[in-house]
């Protein structure tokens, strides 16, 4: 099997995109590894999304290849490997009819079916998914009447539903209260080091990326520093982000230089 | 026997009434959770250009519309996929594009005349047996289309990248979507009218989404609230002698403004009893 071959569960290898003539990525090669909780950072229009969106097929480099599970992602058939839960924006799905257990059965998806549309949305898995992420209580509810936070988990049992090798979040802690923060990372913790899955978290909140993540790929269009947590110091993170990092996170540079000690 | 059921032009309007009921809101309920409404006009547009040319080519306009409906369906859908342009704009060009065309054709056919009139407005006169045998055909082929690919389709109407990442094979998906609106709408035409026939695939899914819980709660209470304006929009143009389009969507009108009370009602209540 080519996946035995390749232990990468994403490979990027020299890859560039730009959107007409501004560069998003340039020349990035990158890799991500089972039971790795890989943090992508960096200052807004970094490449960050980009980097996700060529990983998940949505988008197309000018150069250089991407492969999941040591495949082109351009022939990738084998979706249900793969979860993705994108960054919740708020009212988006304000007029979406579907309860809280219609979205998370969304997920299941495999492929099409004859009478899909007499479906039942209560299946285990999905009802599973949805008390992994603590959201029993509201599975009848429509997804229009949570909050951004709890719509968050709603698409993140989306995300988990099919039980994937891949999870890959965008800002999934955007919107969340401090307990809510640490409950999610602490699913994401299990499913890491239990399942061995292998998870790619987007996001601006670095205190709590240098805590959770056991990589952290920095960009600034280039892949500037790559490594574990504690191998980055502050100046490296203060350079990325062209601004003194204690300035830029506000409350959280305690905890970010507190991170670092710790590991050192 | 009552009156409207002695007269077969009453009787074929009135199933293709129920036909329209059914198929507006079916693809109306994915058009509009992805924010597409415009889609509905502009499509009506490209079959009005259609018709134009077919009344002057003295053709069968109806399936001449049906032709130019499908062609800009593609276009349109094409235009969308390519980004190049945002999806509204897209659809105001090819929209006044075909009305322009539409105009010029009727200008050189030599004006308006009755036919023009009830693809327009819609008309319980003008219901022929063609048309019906049409929309009950595309009727069964909405309704497989539907049934089979609802999860799919579903899952497009939630988030086009989620679907994509999930192996929904969203670009045929959306120009299968796009051509058979593009039908639905031409081939209704001769009930609704041109010109409101974009009401049918928007107000009853409002009153869907107003009042039901689940998207096939949603769209079945949208499709009954599809059928019921018709039914009795067109009872009501029978006895009131008035236009069929325009009583049609008065009447889904008037039930979206009840459904909108009930809502509120209801919403009163509960928080109410918090």
């Amino acid at each position: 099997m080519t996946e035995a071959a390749s232990p990468s569960v994403i490979e990027w290898e020299r890859v560039s995109f730009a959107y007409g003539a501004v560069t998003a990525l340039q020349d990035v090669s990158l890799c991500i590894h089972y039971g790795e909780l890989a943090a992508v950072m960096g200052p807004n229009g970094s490449g960050k999304s980009t980097l996700i969106k060529l990983a998940l097929g949505l988008l197309k480099p000018d150069s250089g290849r991407v492969r999941l599970f040591g495949r082109d992602v351009n022939d990738f058939d084998q979706w249900g490997r793969v979860g993705y839960m994108p960054q919740v924006v708020n009212g988006a799905w304000q007029d979406f009819p579907a309860t809280v257990s219609e979205v998370v059965s969304l997920g299941t998806y495999s492929g099409v079916s004859p009478l899909g549309i007499f479906r039942r949305s209560e299946r285990a898995d999905v009802l599973a998914a949805i008390e992994t992420v603590g959201m029993t209580a509201y599975r009848s509810r429509r997804l229009a009447e949570l909050s951004v936070g709890q719509q968050q988990r709603v698409l993140l049992a989306r995300a988990l539903v099919r039980n994937p090798d891949l999870l890959v979040l965008d800002e999934p802690a955007a919107g969340i209260d401090v307990s809510g923060e640490e409950q999610l990372y602490a699913v994401l913790r299990d499913l890491s080091k239990d399942r061995g899955m292998a998870i790619v978290i987007v996001s601006h909140d670095i205190g709590a990326m240098l805590r959770e993540a056991t990589t952290v790929a920095c960009l600034n269009c280039r892949l500037v520093l790559h490594g574990q947590p504690h191998d980055l110091t502050v100046d490296e993170m203060s350079t990325l982000y062209g601004a003194p990092v204690d300035v830029l996170i506000h409350d959280t540079a305690h905890e970010f230089q507190g991170a670092l000690h710790r590991h050192r | 026997m009552p009156a409207i059921l002695q007269y077969e032009f009453m009787l074929r309007a009135l199933a293709g009434g129920v036909l329209v009921g059914v198929l507006a809101p079916i693809l109306g309920t994915f058009v509009v959770l992805r924010r597409l409404s415009l889609i509905a006009d502009t499509l009506a547009h490209v079959a009005l250009m259609g018709v134009a040319i077919g009344l002057a080519s003295r053709f069968l306009p109806t399936l001449v519309a049906l032709l130019a409906a499908t062609t800009g369906a593609i276009i349109v859908d094409q235009l969308r996929a390519r980004g190049r342009v945002p999806g509204d704009v897209a659809l105001a060009v090819v929209l006044y594009g075909s009305l322009a065309v539409a105009v010029v054709v009727i200008g050189l056919a030599g004006g308006f005349n009755v036919d023009l009139f009830s693809f327009l407005f819609g008309s319980i006169l003008s219901v022929a047996p063609l048309d019906l045998w049409l929309l009950a055909a595309l009727a069964v082929v909405v309704l497989l289309f539907v049934g089979v690919f609802f999860v799919d389709l579903a899952q497009m109407a939630f988030d086009d990248h989620l679907a994509k990442v999930s192996g929904v094979r969203t670009d045929r998906l959306n120009l299968a979507l796009a051509v058979l609106t593009g039908a639905t709408i031409t081939l209704s035409m001769r009930v609704v009218g041109v010109l409101l026939i974009g009401a049918m695939l928007v107000i009853p899914v409002m009153i869907g989404l107003r009042l039901a819980r689940g998207l096939r709660a949603a769209m079945a209470t949208a499709v009954l609230a599809g059928v019921l304006s018709a039914v009795s929009g067109l009872t009501i143009a029978f006895y009131g002698d008035i236009s069929a389009g325009g009583a049609i969507v008065l009447t889904a009108m008037a039930l979206l403004i009840l459904a909108n009370l009930w809502s509120r009602l209801r919403h009163r209540r509960r928080t109410a009893d918090v």
